[in-house]
């Protein structure tokens, strides 16, 4: 499981990189430049970081991603429940609605999840 | 270069001693606004680069302090000495050559303010055209605070002394009191500008301020940030801001100046003998025209 954390602006950069894929690398340092105003050779660094920690890889000089964005967001989400809350997710809800009570919305989106989650063992 | 060595340790070993007096005085003067205080350094810094000082009769630097340096000087240290130098500059620029690697990924935010991931600390880096870096972690509302206190940094010229100290610094390494100094001073600069961005805030901003002081306190670098050093006190200049009575200023400049003519000068050296010499032919002169005809 990938533990690693983007930070703000490498997040926006892999955002560019999953809204375009697949994209060659060069194209995608354009677009660096473009939006980052960045020198060429920093994204290509901060491509390889991001290919090292197993998020995108290049073949052939185009750029596609190893995990979807909602997968990449749902990982972290699991890894920090895991960190701060034992990998405990009802005592993660009780924190995060402690200060802030839930709307009517929330809770009901809520509700649906439980009840369309697919129970594996009848008992 | 032995020669130039000489000079050195010995002005090292005589300015050295400032540090203590200003020390001193830096406590002493613990109420006065910390832009006043923070100036005592310049003291210690005069004396550093000044070969040439004044010689004085107020002078409390001990005659016998510069006859050891002489003494201690005549050894063949010009290597290590400079071998330490070049340690230091290397070190510095290392530093610096990390630290704008990792900048090449900042995004321009706004004005001259640049943000970055996976910053430490906020900074300041540049003299003549600073530019002011964020973690990029920060919230908006707390990088306003932020803000403020670097800008307070850029407007200070803080850039500018801290490298200046640092520059310092790599010349008299082998000082322990200057070491001191340089920590103290990095410490001081910080209070001056928090000082200054609390100033102009309100009472409760000046909380959230405080708060970000403790979790933004980081390790003493060569370039003015936000952490840095002394969070105890720094926390207690902010919360405890008062506005300075008008007596500081004064009372500021004498105590300074008098320090400054005991410790900027050197001793009148050899002015015993041609003085015993002048009295004593005072003496005999009234001794004749006293004498009974």
């Amino acid at each position: 499981m990938n533990n690693f954390q983007l930070g703000v602006i490498e997040g926006q950069f892999a955002d560019l990189v999953w809204e375009n894929e697949p994209i060659t690398a060069a194209e995608l340092s354009h677009k660096c430049e473009e939006v980052f105003h960045w020198k060429k050779t920093t994204s290509y660094t901060v491509l390889k970081r991001l290919c090292n920690k197993g998020l995108f890889q290049t073949k052939g000089g185009v750029v596609t991603s190893l995990q979807t964005r909602d997968e990449f967001y749902s990982n972290q989400s699991r890894a920090y429940v895991d960190a701060h809350f034992g990998g405990d997710f009802p005592s993660f809800l009780a924190a995060f609605t402690a200060k802030k009570r839930l709307t009517a919305d929330e809770v009901a989106a809520l509700r649906r999840i439980v009840a369309e989650y697919p129970q594996e063992t009848g008992k | 270069m032995t020669g130039l060595f000489t000079r050195a340790l010995k002005m090292a070993m005589v300015s050295g001693w400032i540090v203590l007096p200003v020390c001193l005085l830096r406590h002493v003067l613990r109420r006065c606004p910390k832009k006043y205080t923070v100036c005592l350094w310049a003291l210690v810094a005069v004396r550093l680069v000044c070969p040439v000082t004044v010689h004085s009769s107020l002078s409390l630097i001990p005659q016998r302090l510069e006859l050891a340096a002489s003494k201690l000087a005549t050894l063949p240290l010009g290597a290590i000495w400079l071998a330490g130098m070049g340690a230091m500059l290397l070190l510095g620029f290392f530093r610096l050559l990390r630290l704008t690697r990792r900048l090449k990924e900042a995004v321009l935010w706004k004005d001259n303010v640049w943000v970055c991931d996976y910053l430490p600390t906020p900074f300041v880096l540049g003299v003549f055209r600073p530019k002011i870096y964020l973690p990029s972690c920060l919230t908006p509302e707390d990088a306003q605070l932020v803000l403020a206190h670097e800008r307070e940094h850029v407007r200070r010229l803080d850039a500018l002394w801290k490298i200046l100290a640092y520059g310092l610094l790599c010349v008299y390494w082998f000082h322990p009191l200057l070491w001191l100094a340089y920590w103290l001073f990095g410490m001081d600069v910080e209070l001056a500008c928090d000082q200054a961005t609390a100033a102009k805030l309100s009472g409760q901003k000046r909380q959230e301020y405080a708060e970000l002081i403790i979790v933004w306190a980081a390790p003493a670098a060569p370039v003015p940030g936000f952490g840095s050093h002394g969070l105890k006190k720094r926390i207690r200049t902010v919360l405890g801001y008062r506005k300075a009575s008008r007596w500081s200023l004064p009372v500021f400049l004498v105590t300074t100046a008098l320090v400054a003519a005991c410790f900027l000068t050197s001793p009148m050296s050899g002015m015993d003998a041609p003085v015993q010499e002048a009295v004593g032919q005072f003496f005999s002169q009234l001794d004749t025209v006293a004498a009974p005809q």
